[in-house]
């Protein structure tokens, strides 16, 4: 029970919420509940053995028999980590947009909390088609927050946001359907469990477009695709970002987008490894004109929050190259990569937000000199910056550095292509450091009495600048807990690991 | 804990302590305290460096030609797969006198800061941050593997960047700062490629390991076959990549003399003594793997030759002060990188280390001047200082002949070594050689001037800027500084004139690296080519130096007879060979259009128009379309229960 509990503790605590009516007891008992849930996630820690493969804590209750649909969860080492994630930033959110939710405050809190049903559900659901309804139901709230609290352009950045995913999801849920099929056909049940659906061996034609296995392939791989967001499916990103309130913003780069490339590396890879090997190719040039392209993007913004977005290309296009490239190194790169956005993106929009909500101005050339002025949030702004363009010992250098180690050892044309990224990611960072915190105070912001960071909103900056250093200091007390999924996830991908001229000794 | 394992924490732990302490500081402003805090954090790294040193010294001595080195470890860093990087750290002979440069120039350096920023308004952050500096820069030449390098190697790089643009409130300095880490980064982007590539051939990053793979003669022959592509050349050209960013080589050396923007003891620690010579190091530890490649020295021996030429051609007709001495440091670089790619390896350490000496002496030097004369930098408001300033010339005379090359200031010994290799080893040529010749006459002319405008001749000093020498805290390291480019040459004294001096001294330096650096194929010594060499090069240096003091302090001579001759060479080497603006028009303004083509065509004109036409083609197809054009929530939600309903009804059915 307790995963259960873990998923749904939120809608429990939105019952005393609803009875609220003061903004200040709405937000804080929101974020008294934030905290609370967290720590109960801690318990993974106790619970969870870093040495099994599989899945723990598993849950498993029959929803439709006839149908084989079950609810069906469990953790493993591929989503210990981001389960974790999904909790921590949630008080963080709360602490670091304080004054921001001010207007409406339940409706905050129920969107925020349902959100984290969703998303814990989708990394710990074990049966596909539990995965597809909280996969897809993680959309209402995040409607409801760019819907209520977003800018000018909300309406057209709904709507592209959801015709991109529904675009993407349809084809992933005939997908699901298919495989149910596909068992019936085997075994005489339906199953949309993923144990019993791994076990079939979907037949693969080689260079047959249309053999079931590529057809599947893609049909998941697009639905994920999407949602990571892949070059060239990912302009719904910036829109949504731009026009997103600061604790949407954090959520969608923090977690959501991890979902994406979550289900690549739950589904995809093991579901239909021998499509994936093939088509591999595709997905890692993507990846890399996706790293390169959303840098040369984002190089060009005048809105600090859509540059942040692009950079979000960019650094997912890292992950997906990285699960593409079908070794432990790269794996490990991936899902640390995935954890380490959560940690900078997010940080960086809680940073951009705060700024917002002294400027109202989120253009660059707004700015200038602001290091003078807010020498506190200038220097946490630059430790973020450094984490996001990988300086080592922070934590974006172990994820960027396993990634392109791994798909140099896998195929080095991408690893040199994507190591071009290293140079545009500090180009575009430190562009935008420039002109937003050095130089001449801008006339803009003279007028403005620019308080520093206050109390919460230190408090929120804190854990994620040590994370920073202690996810570059000692990645392996977090590689430990995900060391014997991925050695699992990479043994499934059977491709041949280059020679070495030193093995010859 | 034994106290060598005391002493191999605490020469990290200074630092990190100083820059923490002054860190947290940063909003208090006091020099004395903060420089104090500073200044002996790094002496006591120093004092640690030298126990160290002392006790490899012992060992080496007790070992009889076998290789020993000190290693220890701090803890476990990524173990993924067959990847197991540790956090540890091995000091072997080359890496012992790296870590007494660093720390003993930076402790001087810091105690002259301490004089410098006096009227600072943010003195804690800066020393902050020259701590930090030496920390990184212990991690790169300690550390046991090519990854802890790299920390360092990024680590000296961001602290470069926030010490150039130290006083961000000019956006020319802040621009400087950002130029300086970009330029990096192309470099540590090869910097990387390299080690992906190391890790492809050879499965390990360990110094040690890539040492006796490429030693054994079997895995050396794989590594070297294939010429042009083979792994060995590749891995070696990539890596020189990052060499050419750090070590400001052609054609990344563009950072360095914008550099110049931070306060000037920075330029003598950073840009001059220790970070940019960290190329140089890095290719001496990997000289095993060079030798395998002869086609990546001769371009690593190419590179070096064009950078210090064109270093000195530049260097020849700046009016800054401070830009001179940073062209001449691309320049001196350039030697040094030379040295390595004619094999000469134990050469480039030893310039490496007297340019350390005599070129922090000179930026000493020249901080003094600047600090005297209220900022001003340029040298031709300057003139006649030696009066003011008595103990500041002194030495800066001393700096100026050590790089002239005169004997017996160390930059003899150290120049002619490189030179007579580039003239005689199998991977030098008699071109290299000249180029290195001309090169050193440049030298002399651009440093003779340099001197004669500042020091010498009649003062052009503006009437209410009154020079005067400089407090003791600043002098002293200038002293001791001057001492050391006096006689540091004297470690590596050339056999055929230890042959006839008297106790026959031996060259220390390829004694003490005999064991720490492998040898290539060794030429035969020719006596008379090594002294006929020397002549010429002396002969060059002090024919050039008297024309460029005729000229410019005794106005014996003038120099009309070249600017009315040549006046296009004459802008060319003004205006830097526009290099700058070849890069920005060619490459860098190329991008940002580019960049807002790829946006504005693709992102919103391409894709963002084809997921609305498809839209609105669904619109005209049917009234289901309504869904999509308004993107409403409870519409949303109720295709969402039909979709979820559908799948359920759909499986039921079959």
């Amino acid at each position: 029970m307790y995963l259960t509990g873990l998923i749904f503790l939120p809608l429990f605590f939105l019952v005393p919420i609803l009875f609220m009516k003061k903004p200040l007891q709405v937000k804080a008992i929101s974020f008294f509940f934030s905290v609370v849930h967290f720590i109960y996630s801690l318990g993974l820690f106790l619970k969870f053995n870093m040495n099994e493969a599989g899945f723990q804590l598993s849950e498993k209750l029959p929803l439709i028999k006839s149908l084989g649909i079950y609810y069906a969860i469990g953790v493993d080492g591929i989503s210990f980590w981001l389960v974790l994630l999904t909790t921590f930033l949630l008080p963080l959110i709360y602490l670091g947009c304080w004054n921001s939710m001010n207007k409406n405050p339940r409706t905050y809190a129920v969107s925020l909390f349902l959100l984290q049903v969703s998303m814990l559900g989708t990394f710990l659901a074990q049966d596909l088609v539990l995965f597809y309804l909280f996969f897809e139901s993680s959309l209402i709230p995040m409607f409801l927050l760019i819907g209520i609290w977003g800018g000018a352009q909300k309406l057209y950045a709904t709507v592209k946001f959801f015709l991109y995913t529904m675009f993407g999801s349809v084809f992933m849920l005939g997908a699901i359907i298919t495989l149910m099929i596909l068992n019936h056909s085997v075994t005489g049940t339906y199953s949309s469990l993923l144990s019993d659906l791994s076990l079939l061996n979907i037949s693969f034609v080689q260079d047959s477009l249309f053999s079931t296995q590529t057809l599947l392939f893609f049909g998941f791989a697009l639905a994920f695709a999407v949602k990571t967001p892949l070059f060239p499916v990912h302009t719904w990103l910036p829109d949504a970002h731009v026009q997103a309130p600061t604790p949407g913003s954090v959520v969608l780069a923090g977690v959501m987008l991890k979902m994406g490339t979550y289900g690549f590396m739950r589904f995809v890879l093991p579901l239909f490894p021998e499509a994936a090997v093939n088509y591999g190719w595709i997905f890692c040039v993507l990846a890399v004109f996706g790293i390169i392209y959303g840098a040369l993007v984002a190089l060009v913004q005048t809105d600090i929050k859509k540059l942040v977005a692009y950079s979000s290309v960019s650094h997912m296009g890292y992950v997906i190259l990285g699960i593409f490239s079908f070794n432990e190194l790269a794996h490990t790169g991936a899902l640390y990569q995935m954890l380490n956005h959560g940690v900078s993106t997010g940080a960086l929009f809680l940073l951009v937000g705060m700024i917002y909500e002294r400027t109202h101005n989120r253009e660059i050339s707004y700015y200038g000199g602001l290091a003078k002025l807010m020498p506190i949030y200038t220097i946490v702004f630059l430790v973020i910056t450094f984490s996001s363009i990988a300086v080592p010992l922070t934590n974006g250098f172990i994820g960027e550095f396993l990634i392109l180690l791994g798909a140099f050892e896998y195929n080095y044309i991408y690893g040199i292509f994507a190591t071009t990224g290293v140079v545009l990611g500090a180009t575009y960072m430190l562009w935008m450091v420039k002109r937003v915190f050095f130089g001449e105070v801008s006339n803009n912001l003279k007028e403005l009495s620019l308080p520093d960071l206050n109390l919460k909103e230190s408090l929120a900056l804190a854990p994620l600048v040590i994370l920073v250093f202690v996810m570059g200091l000692f990645p392996n007390l977090f590689i430990q807990f995900t060391k014997s999924s991925l050695d699992e996830l990479s043994a499934t991908v059977n491709v041949e690991q280059p020679y070495k001229v030193s093995e010859e000794k | 804990m034994g106290s060598l394992e005391i002493i191999q924490y605490l020469i990290f732990v200074f630092p990190l302590l100083g820059f923490i302490i002054n860190g947290v500081n940063f909003r208090k402003s006091n020099a004395l305290v903060a420089g104090t805090i500073g200044t002996s954090m790094v002496f006591g790294s120093f004092i640690c460096a030298v126990l160290l040193f002392l006790k490899l010294y012992g060992l080496t001595h007790e070992s009889h030609g076998e290789a020993v080195a000190i290693s220890w470890k701090f803890f476990d860093w990524i173990y993924v797969g067959n990847l197991s990087v540790d956090f540890a750290f091995r000091m072997d002979q080359i890496s012992a006198l790296m870590i007494l440069i660093i720390t003993g120039v930076g402790s001087l350096i810091h105690l002259f800061s301490v004089g410098y920023m006096s009227h600072d308004e943010r003195p804690f952050k800066y020393f902050a941050y020259l701590n930090l500096f030496i920390f990184n820069m212990l991690l790169l030449v300690l550390g046991e593997n090519l990854l802890i390098t790299f920390i360092g190697w990024e680590g000296v790089g961001l602290c470069s960047y926030l010490l150039i643009g130290f006083w961000f409130s000019d956006p020319k300095k802040a621009a400087a700062g950002m130029k300086a880490f970009i330029t990096n980064r192309i470099g540590d982007a090869g910097f990387l490629v390299g080690m992906f590539l190391l890790y492809k051939f050879l499965g390990t990053l360990d110094y040690a390991a890539i040492a006796s793979f490429t030693a054994d003669s079997e895995i050396g022959a794989n590594l070297s076959l294939g010429g042009w592509t083979s792994p060995a050349t590749l891995i070696a050209l990539a890596l020189f990549v990052g060499v050419t960013g750090k070590s400001a080589q052609v054609p990344l050396y563009v950072w360095l003399p914008d550099a110049m923007a931070g306060p000037t003891p920075v330029s003598a620690l950073i840009h001059a003594a220790t970070m940019v010579t960290a190329g140089v190091f890095v290719l001496i530890k990997m000289a095993g793997l060079l030798l395998l490649t002869p086609e990546a020295m001769s371009v690593i021996a190419y590179i070096g030759a064009i950078t210090a030429f064109m270093g000195a051609f530049i260097g020849l007709t700046q009016w800054d002060i401070k830009k001179i001495l940073a062209y001449s440091t691309v320049s001196q670089l350039g030697y040094m990188i030379l040295a390595v790619g004619v094999g000469a390896f134990t050469a480039a350490f030893f310039h490496l280390m007297t340019h350390a000496f005599f070129k922090a002496l000179m930026f000493l030097g020249s901080g003094s001047v600047i600090h005297s004369m209220h900022e001003e930098q340029d040298i031709r408001k300057m003139g006649g200082l030696k009066k003011a300033m008595p103990i500041t010339h002194l030495t800066f005379l001393i700096g100026w002949l050590a790089i002239l090359g005169l004997p017996p200031f160390s930059g003899f010994f150290s120049k002619d070594e490189i030179l007579y290799n580039a003239f005689t080893s199998h991977h030098g040529s008699t071109f290299l050689w000249i180029i290195g010749f001309i090169t050193a006459g440049m030298t002399a002319f651009y440093m003779t001037r340099l001197m004669a405008l500042t020091f010498w001749g009649e003062s052009r000093v503006s009437k209410d800027v009154h020079p005067h020498e400089s407090p003791i805290s600043m002098t002293l390291p200038l002293m001791v500084l001057a001492v050391l480019a006096a006689f540091g040459g004297f470690l590596g004294i050339p056999h055929v004139i230890g042959a006839i001096l008297p106790g026959h001294p031996g060259h220390w330096l390829e004694t003490w690296f005999h064991t720490a650096i492998p040898h290539g194929e060794a030429h035969e010594a020719n006596v008379l080519v090594e002294w006929v060499l020397m002549g010429v090069s002396v002969t060059l240096a002090l024919i050039s130096a008297y024309v460029a003091y005729s000229i410019y302090a005794t106005k014996k001579m003038s120099n009309k007879l070249v600017t009315d001759k040549f006046p296009a060479l004459v802008s060319l080497s003004s205006e830097k060979l526009f290099v700058d603006e070849i890069y920005f028009s060619k490459i860098i303004n190329p991008l940002i259009e580019i960049s807002k083509g790829l946006w504005v065509y693709i992102d919103v004109e391409l894709i963002d128009k084809f997921v609305l036409k498809t839209a609105s083609f669904t619109k005209k197809t049917g009234h289901v379309s309504k869904f999509f054009q308004n993107g409403n929530l409870q519409n949303y939600v109720l295709l969402f229960s039909l979709g979820a309903a559908t799948v359920m009804a759909v499986s039921l059915l079959m």
